[in-house]
C-alpha cells in the first residue's frame, strides 16, 4: 500500500541535559549563556586531558520519580544512558499530552499501544567500572593479573544475573516501550552523534508508511564513566584542560582556538505525530519536521574521525533534507549544527555550510549549544532539535558563549545574546564519529498555510 | 441319406468352424480393438495444470512431514492417501524424483502412470494396461501382488499373466523416493510379488515401519508407528 | 498514489562458522552439520558453557582490494567485509562502472566490537581500591592510558562496520547502524528495504555482523541462563524445539545482502535471486527479560509483513497450497522463545501451521546474535533457488507444546517460492521478512 506522505510534527519535548530535565531549564539554560561544564564529579578524572563534562545536577534528575511507582525496582538495573532515556520519554510524554500506561495505567491511551513506535539512538554502554571491578576483584592470579579460568567457575557469578541487560544498547527503547506501551515498530540506532537524527528519520519514515501514528524518537548517552572519557581521548576529539581554564570557556566551536570538545550527559525524546493524528486530538505542533536527508562519508582514516577535504556527504544530506522539504537554502532562517569545537569536525561543518548557502553562509546565524550542554554522543541529535524546536515555537534565538570579541571566521557563530528573530524553518546537521550525518529541516507550523 | 447326413454333417461342422472362426476372429478384433483403448477410467490429470502441480508438492510434503515428525512415543498413527493426491504425485512428483535419482533417460519417455483406488485394491493404468494390485503385510514386509482387474487396453487379464509381466516393470523405489536419506531397504521382486520392506530408516536413524494398510474407495490409509534410533 | 519501487535482492554473502561461501555452507546446511565445538578464543573451560560456534579458517584479506585500510578492523567489521565482498560480487557492482555511489545506502545491524578484555581487567584490577569498594580513578586512567590501545577501543563502537563497508565499497548514501539484539539484522534488512521503497536510495547494503564469544559476552548470557549448558558433544546442544532444549549456542559472524529497486537491478542487467515483499516489525513492551507468553508481539510481526505482501495468513494460496512455503523460525532453543515462537505462528496462521514447514538453523550454526537474521534470510533466498528447506539438527524429543512441522533432523526437498524469516530481540523486538522467487 502507498499512500501519500504523511505529514510529521514534533507535538512533545523531552531534553535532559546539564540544565535539567524538560525543555524549561534547557531553554532557560540557553537564553542565559549558561554552561554546566564543571569538573567530573563522581570519580577523579584528573589523570584525563580533559577531566571535565557537562553533568545532572543529583537533585535534578532521579529517574526513580519519572516512572511509575510499579517501575521502579526496575531501575536498578538501567545504566545511566537507559535513565536518561526513560526521563527524556516521560518529560515528552507529558509535553505532548499524551495518556499512556504510565501516566494513566487505568485510562484509555491517547493513541493505541500498536500504533505507537519508538525509535532511540544508542551508544556504546560501557559497564559500570566499580559493579564489574568488584566482581572481577577476587579473580586473581599471584602476580595478581585476571585469572580467566576463577572468573569462570566461581567469579562471574559475583554479577547480577541481569547484568547484561544494563548494558545492551536496545535497553533505552526496551525500558521506554514497556514503561509507555509502545507495541509499534521499535529500532535502536547506534551511529554515535548521528544516532538521534537517524532515529527521528526512520520514525518519519514509520509514521509516513501508515504502521504507527505517533513515535517517541531521540537518543540519549552517557559517556562520562571512565570508559567513555577514555575512548573520546583516544579519538582525539576532548580539549586537553588546563589548571585555571575556565570550563565555561573550554569549547569553542568554530573560533580559531578551538582546541576539541568536552563531554555532557544527556538526550531527548520527542514525540513525532502524524499531522492528522495531532490534529484530530486537537494539539497545536510545536514544529513540523520538513525534511530529513542521510548520508555516509567516506573517510581517508576509514573509522570516521576526519573527512576527506573533498568529501561532500554532509553537503548530500543537507541537499536531501531540502529537497524532501521541498525548499531551497534560501528558506532557512538559521542552522543548528554539530558545533562540537573540535578542528576537525568543525571544519566539516564549516565547508558544509559555506557550500550549501553561499554567500549568505556569514549571515545566516548559527545555533551552538556543545559549550553549555557538551557533547551527548548519541543524544545530541535530539537536545539540537528539540532547542531547534522550541527556537521557532518561541521565534527566539538562544545566546551563544565564549570569549568577547572572539572571531568565528565566515560564520555567523560568535559570543552573543539571546535575541528574537523571524524563524520560518531551521536546519539541524550532524555529523559523527564514524562518518554517518543527518540534516532535519524544522519548520514553524503554521495551522493558517495548511488550511489554506 | 447317409450322404445327405455325411454331407449335413460336414456342412454343420464347417459352418460350426466358420462361425467358431468368425466368433474368434470377432472375439480377437474385439479383444485387439479393446486393447487400442484406454483402460476404463484412465483419465490422468494434466501434470501442467497449476492446481494439480500444488497438490502433488502439498501431498508430498505432508507426506514427508508425518513421517519425519518427532513423536512422542511409539503409538500408531496414520496418513490418509486420497487417490487425486496420489495421481497428482504420480504425474507430477514422481517423473521429478525419477530425474532427480538419475533416471532420466530411462523414463524420458515414462509411460504416466494413474491409480484407481478401488476397495481391497489399487489399479495402475497407463494409456495402455491397467494392472490392479493388492497388498499383504507378511513378516515385516508389505508383499504387493497382482489382484484380479488387470487388463490390457479394456482386454481384461489374468492376474496370473500380471505375474509374469511384473518380472520385467521395474517400479521406481517410492519408499526411497519419499524418504531420502534412507538406507537399508531392499526391494524386490518374489515369485511375481513386489516386496517392500515395512520399516524405513529415516536420516536421524529413526524408524518409521508400516503397521497396518487399508483400501478403501478412493483413499489409502497407512498406519504406522515411529521407533527411536536403535540403542548406540 | 505512487507504486512504490519492487526490491529485489541481487547479492548475498555470509560469513559463518559452517564456511564463508554460499554453497558450501549450503550444504553443509542441508546435511544437517554443526559448527559447534569447544571455544578457541580464550580459555573458557572453567565457564558454564564452554563451546560456541566460531568461524574458522576465515582471512578477510582474501576479500579486500587493499586490506590496508582495514588493518585495524575488529572481528565484527572483518566479518562483515569478507560478507559483503561477496554480496557485492554476486551482484555485479563491482564490474558495474556507472554506479552513481550516492545513491548507494548502507544499513547494518551489526554489534559492538569485541572488548580488549585483557587490557581492560588490567586497568580494572589496577585502579581497583579493595578499602574504598570502588575504582580510584587517577590509578585507573594512568593504567589504562598505558595499556589499552586507541584503535581497538574506536573499533568497538557500533557503527564501525559501516565506516569499514563505506571505505571499501565508497559508498555514500544513507547509513545506518541499528541493534536490535537479536533481531538486528532483519530489522537492518527491512529497513533497508523500506528506504528502497520510498526512493531514498538506489541501492542498500545490508545486513549485519557480530561476535560476542568473548569472556564478557559469554559471561553475560551465562548469567542470564540464556546459554546450553549442555555436557557432552557440543554438535548436540543446540536443540530447537526439542523437549529438552536448555537454551541457545553462541554463533558469529556475518550476513550482508545487496538490494536493490528492480528498475536500477533490471537497468544494469543484474539476475534478481528473489523479491523482497513484506517487512513488519513490532515490540512487545512486556517485560526486559521475557517475552509477551501469547506471542502477540511476534504475531503482530508477521501479520504487518504479510498485510503488506498480500498474503492472507488464514487461507490456503490461489494454488492450492498453504500461504507460505517455509518459516525460517527465530528457533534459538530456549524454552520460552521456541514455544512461544510456536505460538505467535499458530496465532497467525491458525489451522494451516502445522501445514508449513519451519526449521531453525541455529541448531547447526548457533547464534549469530545480530547477525542471525541475515544469515537466516540468504537461507531462504537459498531455499527458494534449490528447492530445498534446511532441517532442524537435534530434534529427537517431542515436545506436547509443540504441533508444527519442525523439518527435524534432515533436509527435505519442497518446492519453495515464498518465504517468511522471523526474528525477536532481547528487549521486545520482533522483525519479520517475508521473500519471494522473483517473477519478472
Amino acid at each position: 500500500m502507498t499512500t501519500q506522505r504523511r505529514r510529521v510534527v514534533i507535538t512533545g519535548l523531552g531534553p535532559i541535559c546539564t540544565f535539567g530535565i524538560g525543555i524549561k531549564p534547557m531553554w532557560e539554560g540557553m537564553v542565559a549563556g549558561a554552561s554546566g561544564i564543571r569538573p567530573i564529579e563522581s570519580y577523579d578524572a584528573s589523570a584525563f586531558d580533559c577531566p571535565l563534562a557537562a553533568q545532572l545536577a543529583a537533585d535534578d534528575f532521579d529517574v526513580r520519580k519519572l516512572v511509575p511507582k510499579t517501575y521502579r525496582k526496575a531501575t536498578k538495573v538501567m545504566a545511566r544512558d537507559i535513565a536518561l532515556a526513560v526521563g527524556g520519554a516521560a518529560m515528552a510524554v507529558e509535553d505532548a499530552g499524551l495518556v499512556t500506561r504510565a501516566t494513566d495505567p487505568d485510562g484509555e491511551p491517547t493513541i493505541p499501544p500498536s500504533r505507537t513506535g519508538c525509535h532511540i539512538g544508542a551508544g556504546l554502554i560501557a559497564a559500570d567500572v566499580n559493579e564489574l571491578s568488584l566482581a572481577v576483584s577476587t579473580s586473581v592470579d599471584e602476580d595478581g593479573e585476571f585469572d580467566l579460568s576463577k572468573w569462570g567457575d566461581s567469579g562471574m557469578g559475583n554479577l547480577t544475573p541481569l547484568w547484561l541487560l544494563k548494558y545492551l544498547p536496545n535497553m533505552l527503547a526496551c525500558h521506554v516501550t514497556i514503561i509507555h506501551d509502545c507495541q509499534g515498530p521499535s529500532n535502536t540506532i547506534t551511529c554515535a552523534e548521528a544516532s538521534s537524527g537517524l532515529s527521528i528519520g526512520e520514525s518519519m519514515r514509520v509514521i509516513s508508511r501508515g504502521h504507527a501514528d505517533v513515535c517517541l524518537s531521540g537518543g540519549a548517552e552517557c559517556k562520562l564513566d571512565p570508559m567513555g572519557v577514555l575512548r573520546q581521548q583516544f579519538a582525539g576529539r576532548l580539549a586537553t584542560v588546563r589548571d585555571g581554564d575556565d570550563p565555561t570557556r573550554v569549547v569553542r566551536p568554530f573560533m580559531e582556538d578551538a582546541g576539541g570538545s568536552v563531554l555532557g550527559e544527556g538526550g531527548g525524546i520527542l514525540v513525532l505525530e502524524a499531522l492528522e493524528s495531532a490534529r484530530s486530538r486537537g494539539v497545536a505542533p510545536i514544529a513540523e519536521i520538513a525534511g530529513f536527508g542521510a548520508s555516509q562519508a567516506a573517510c581517508p582514516d576509514t573509522v570516521g574521525l576526519v573527512y576527506a577535504d573533498d568529501d561532500r556527504s554532509v553537503q548530500a544530506a543537507i541537499t536531501c533534507a531540502l529537497a524532501s522539504a521541498d525548499c531551497s537554502p534560501e528558506d532557512i532562517d538559521a542552522i543548528l549544527p554539530l558545533g562540537s569545537g573540535i578542528p576537525v569536525r568543525d571544519a566539516i561543518d564549516r565547508r558544509a555550510i559555506q557550500d550549501v548557502f553561499g554567500d549568505r553562509a556569514s549571515e545566516l546565524p548559527l545555533i551552538t549549544c556543545v559549550p553549555n550542554i557538551g557533547l551527548c554522543g548519541a543524544g545530541s541529535g535530539a537536545l539540537a532539535t528539540a532547542l531547534a524546536a522550541e527556537c521557532l515555537r518561541r521565534q527566539m534565538l538562544p545566546a551563544r558563549i565564549g570569549e568577547e570579541g572572539a572571531e568565528t571566521p565566515g560564520l555567523d557563530a560568535g559570543p552573543i545574546e539571546a535575541r528574537s528573530a523571524e524563524l520560518r524553518s531551521i536546519l539541524v546537521f550532524t555529523t559523527s564519529m564514524g562518518g554517518q550525518n543527518t540534516a532535519l529541516v524544522l519548520r514553524r507550523f503554521d495551522e493558517e498555510e495548511v488550511d489554506g | 441319406m447317409s450322404e445327405d447326413q455325411a454331407g449335413n454333417d460336414r456342412r454343420g461342422c464347417r459352418s460350426t468352424f466358420l462361425i467358431g472362426a468368425i466368433l474368434a476372429c470377432l472375439l480377437l478384433v474385439t479383444g485387439f480393438v479393446l486393447t487400442l483403448f484406454q483402460p476404463d477410467g484412465h483419465l490422468p490429470p494434466s501434470a501442467s495444470d497449476p492446481v494439480v502441480v500444488d497438490r502433488s508438492n502439498i501431498f508430498e510434503q505432508e507426506f514427508a512431514s508425518a513421517c519425519s515428525r518427532v513423536r512422542e512415543d511409539e503409538s500408531p498413527w496414520a496418513i490418509r492417501l486420497r487417490e487425486e493426491d496420489l495421481n497428482a504425485w504420480l504425474w507430477v512428483r514422481l517423473p521429478a524424483w525419477v530425474a532427480h535419482l538419475g533416471g532420466t533417460d530411462a523414463y524420458g519417455t515414462t509411460p504416466m502412470f494413474q491409480a484407481r483406488v478401488e476397495p481391497g485394491r489399487v489399479v495402475i493404468t497407463t494409456d495402455t494396461v491397467a494392472i490392479a494390485f493388492r497388498s499383504e503385510l507378511v513378516d515385516g514386509d508389505l508383499r504387493i501382488m497382482p489382484a484380479t482387474g488387470s487388463s490390457m487396453g479394456r482386454l481384461p487379464v489374468p492376474s496370473r499373466m500380471v505375474e509374469l509381466l511384473m518380472g520385467s516393470i521395474e517400479l521406481p523405489t517410492i519408499g526411497d523416493v519419499l524418504l531420502p536419506g534412507g538406507d537399508g531397504a531392499t526391494y524386490g521382486l518374489e515369485d511375481g510379488e513386489l516386496v517392500v520392506p515395512a520399516r524405513h530408516r529415516l536420516g536421524d536413524d529413526r524408524v518409521v515401519e508400516l503397521l497396518e494398510v487399508q483400501i478403501d474407495e478412493g483413499e489409502v490409509v497407512l498406519v504406522m508407528r515411529t521407533l527411536p534410533p536403535p540403542s548406540g | 498514489m505512487s507504486e512504490s519501487p519492487r526490491v529485489v535482492l541481487t547479492g548475498i554473502g555470509w560469513v559463518t562458522p559452517l564456511g564463508c561461501d554460499i554453497d558450501s555452507v549450503w550444504k553443509k546446511l542441508v546435511s544437517g552439520a554443526s559448527g559447534m565445538a569447544p571455544i578457541t578464543r580464550f580459555d573458557a573451560r572453567t565457564f558454564p558453557t564452554s563451546f560456541a560456534a566460531e568461524v574458522k579458517d576465515y582471512d578477510v584479506a582474501e576479500y579486500l582490494r587493499d586490506p590496508s585500510l582495514h588493518q585495524h578492523a575488529g572481528l565484527n567489521s572483518q566479518f562483515a567485509l569478507g560478507a559483503a565482498s561477496q554480496a557485492w560480487r554476486r551482484a555485479g557492482l563491482d564490474r558495474f562502472e556507472q554506479l552513481d555511489r550516492s545513491r548507494v545506502g548502507l544499513y547494518l545491524g551489526a554489534g559492538e566490537g569485541v572488548l580488549d578484555t585483557e587490557n581492560y581487567m588490567r586497568a580494572n584490577l589496577r585502579g581497583w581500591d579493595p578499602e574504598a569498594r570502588c575504582i580510584d580513578g587517577v590509578r585507573w586512567a594512568e593504567n589504562a592510558l598505558e595499556c589499552m590501545h586507541a584503535q581497538k577501543e574506536i573499533e568497538q563502537e557500533p557503527n564501525m562496520p559501516l565506516a569499514h563497508l563505506a571505505r571499501e565499497f565508497e559508498v555514500n548514501g544513507p547509513a545506518y547502524n541499528c541493534l536490535t539484539a537479536c533481531a538486528a539484522s532483519t530489522q537492518a534488512i527491512g529497513e533497508a528495504f523500506d528506504i528502497i521503497r520510498r526512493g531514498e536510495a538506489d541501492v542498500m547494503i545490508s545486513g549485519g555482523a557480530h561476535t560476542m564469544i568473548h569472556p564478557l559476552g559469554v559471561t553475560g548470557f551465562n548469567r542470564l541462563t540464556a546459554l546450553s549448558t549442555h555436557k557432552g558433544d557440543p554438535a548436540e546442544a543446540s536443540r530447537p524445539f526439542d523437549r529438552t532444549r536448555d537454551g541457545f549456542v553462541m554463533g558469529e559472524g556475518s550476513g550482508i545482502v545487496v538490494i536493490e529497486s528492480l528498475e536500477h537491478a533490471a537497468a544494469r542487467g543484474a539476475t534478481p535471486l528473489a523479491e523482497i515483499i513484506g517487512y513488519g516489525s513490532s515490540c512487545d513492551a512486556f517485560r526486559i527479560t521475557d517475552i509477551q507468553p501469547d506471542g502477540r508481539g511476534a504475531a503482530a510481526a508477521m501479520e504487518m509483513a504479510l498485510d503488506q505482501a498480500g498474503i492472507d495468513p488464514g487461507r490456503l494460496a490461489e494454488n492450492g497450497r498453504p500461504p507460505i512455503d517455509y518459516i525460517s523460525a527465530h528457533g534459538t532453543g530456549t524454552q520460552e522463545n521456541d514455544s512461544i515462537e510456536t505460538r505467535a505462528v499458530r496465532r497467525v496462521f491458525g489451522d494451516l501451521a502445522p501445514s508449513i514447514p519451519m526449521s531453525s538453523i541455529k541448531s547447526m550454526m548457533g547464534h549469530l546474535i545480530a547477525a542471525a537474521g541475515a544469515v537466516e534470510l540468504i537461507t531462504c533466498v537459498m531455499a527458494i533457488q534449490q528447492g530445498e528447506l534446511p532441517p532442524t539438527r537435534n530434534l529427537h524429543h517431542p515436545d506436547p507444546e509443540l504441533d508444527l512441522d519442525y523439518v527435524p533432523n534432515e533436509s527435505r526437498k519442497a518446492p519453495v517460492d515464498t518465504c517468511l524469516s522471523n526474528n525477536f530481540g532481547f528487549g521486545g523486538q520482533n522483525d519479520t521478512l517475508i521473500v519471494t522467487r522473483f517473477k519478472g
